[in-house]
């Protein structure tokens, strides 16, 4: 082998060596949204009055944003939807807000009937507990008879405010 | 000529493939000083080098997106398959959960790079195989350091939009419980059926080749020592002797840097079901533990500060070498 070319294979050798080095990983394949149940969509909407037509026709909401809601919908609900002149449409991760928020006054025997509704519970302090939670939660929480105060309307808020 | 400008690419060529693929790209994961993925995986492939008469890593299995999970065996006769007690030390089941991955990576360095100055650490490795898993959960922890800080879960695409289950509430025992959900879009979702993520089936089947005298499986925050059980308030069989454990943790602990962790079941706040403690002890009766970590509570919360690291895992030490000393000395229980 000439000189030249033993230094284009060590520059080779050396590239593919690094590479393998980095720890990165290839992710796998993930599996594919399933069309025959529920899934989880964007609903844009322009005014809040939409909310209610879409709570009134029995579409389950898990946020309310000023422009969008985020809603689990059923195949055969987007009918429902559409009848409503709204349309689905798939959902980034980012807009599946959730609050931070504190509900005070809970008795101990009660925190279960917080835990099992599926919330993220932070933090039980006292009689109050911190969670992550979707508006769907706050709803089922005041339902319950429970003050609900939200902290941060976009949980990610929080990152990095709590060293500042 | 040709010859002389071949010469000058290469010389140009080399040191812009070495910038461009051993450096981190800029924007490329970081964690400041709490670990990222990739740190983890070289710093153990680091202490197994340095190491390797005492340390063994040992790949587990893939993750979701098909990340290593990796187990660190710390033992004399490393390659053997000896008939010591066994103990297991978990961290990073919860993303976002940056300190409980950190306590177990320097609780390795700390035995393998103390082991031939420090008589206790050296009867402790010799006695016994210990083995770490410190990081259970590599994607949701990659997805907590590049997208979402307080990401919880692991990275499984449940096909409705959401991403995610939650591994503690994964394994087994009493899954489906209360304090689990089976909405895909909460941070408490159990998953379609129990041990359905690679991650925790890892650990089910790495314990089911193993004989686990105690285990201990880190979190953060709330600074609390937990036990079994977690599914209901109902006392364990060994509760008195799970919390007389538990109680001399939580004391060790304070007798470094004088925080104070409460020992109690771990049902005493709040039922949660499918948790790999339960699991443990459950299949086992070996007494497992969650330690929840610092900080107290959720202001900093998740976000502890870097500053605190270490002094995390100093008070954090003795409490995990006295569970060790505990599983090589006083474990009475007969597990499996």
């Amino acid at each position: 082998m000439t000189k030249k070319g033993l230094s284009f294979l060590m520059a080779f050798v050396f590239l593919i060596g690094c590479q393998s080095g980095t720890g990165q990983q290839t992710p796998a394949t993930v599996q594919t949204a399933t069309a025959s149940g529920p899934q989880i969509v964007k609903i844009p909407i322009t005014n809040p009055s939409q909310v209610d037509s879409l709570r009134n026709r029995g579409i389950d909401i898990l946020v309310v944003e000023e422009t969008f809601v985020a809603a689990r919908v059923a195949p055969e609900e987007e009918v429902k939807v559409q009848a409503l002149q709204l349309k689905t449409e798939p959902i980034k991760e980012t807009e599946l807000v959730q609050r931070l928020v504190r509900i005070p006054g809970v008795e101990k025997a009660r925190i279960q009937e917080l835990v099992d509704l599926g919330i993220d519970v932070w933090e039980v302090e006292g009689d109050a507990v911190t969670a992550q939670v979707y508006d769907k939660h706050i709803w089922e929480i005041e339902k319950r008879g429970f003050t609900v105060k939200i902290l941060e309307r976009n949980v990610q808020n929080v990152v990095n405010k709590a060293q500042k | 000529m040709k010859k002389h400008l071949a010469k000058i690419l290469l010389i140009i060529f080399i040191p812009l493939v070495i910038s461009s693929t051993c450096n981190p790209p800029p924007g490329s994961p970081d964690a400041g000083l709490y670990h990222t993925y990739a740190e983890i995986e070289k710093e153990l492939h680091d202490l197994q080098a340095a190491h390797s008469n005492l340390a063994q890593l040992v790949d587990l299995g893939k993750s979701v997106e098909n990340r290593s999970i990796w187990a660190i065996k710390i033992s004399d006769n490393v390659a053997t398959e000896e008939d010591e007690p066994e103990i297991l030390f978990i961290g990073g089941h919860h993303a976002r959960e940056w300190i409980s991955i950190d306590v177990p990576f320097l609780l390795a360095k700390h035995l393998l790079e103390n082991y031939n100055s420090d008589p206790k650490i050296q009867g402790y490795v010799n006695s016994g195989e210990i083995w770490i898993v410190p990081l259970l959960n590599p994607d949701g922890h990659q997805y907590s350091v590049t997208s979402n800080r307080l990401w919880r879960k692991n990275r499984r695409n449940n096909g409705d939009g959401t991403f995610g289950v939650d591994l503690n509430r994964n394994y087994s025992y009493q899954w489906g419980g209360p304090g689990s959900s089976g909405d895909t879009f909460s941070e408490i979702y159990r998953g379609s059926g129990p041990f359905s993520e690679p991650e925790t089936k890892v650990i089910r089947d790495f314990s089911q080749q193993h004989n686990f005298i105690a285990m201990l499986s880190y979190h953060n925050f709330s600074q609390l020592v937990l036990y079994p059980w977690g599914y209901t308030n109902s006392p364990a069989p060994d509760e008195a002797l799970m919390h007389g454990l538990a109680q001399t943790m939580a004391d060790n602990i304070f007798n470094v840097h004088g925080k104070r962790y409460t020992a109690e079941q771990s049902s005493d706040l709040y039922l949660a079901s499918g948790d790999a403690t339960d699991w443990l002890y459950g299949q086992t009766t070996a007494p497992s533990y969650t330690i929840e970590l610092r900080p107290a509570s959720a202001f900093p919360g998740f976000e502890l500060p870097e500053s605190e690291i270490v002094p995390t895992f100093e008070e954090n030490l003795p409490a995990a070498l006295f569970l060790i000393e505990w599983s090589q000395t006083n474990a009475t229980l007969t597990t499996k």
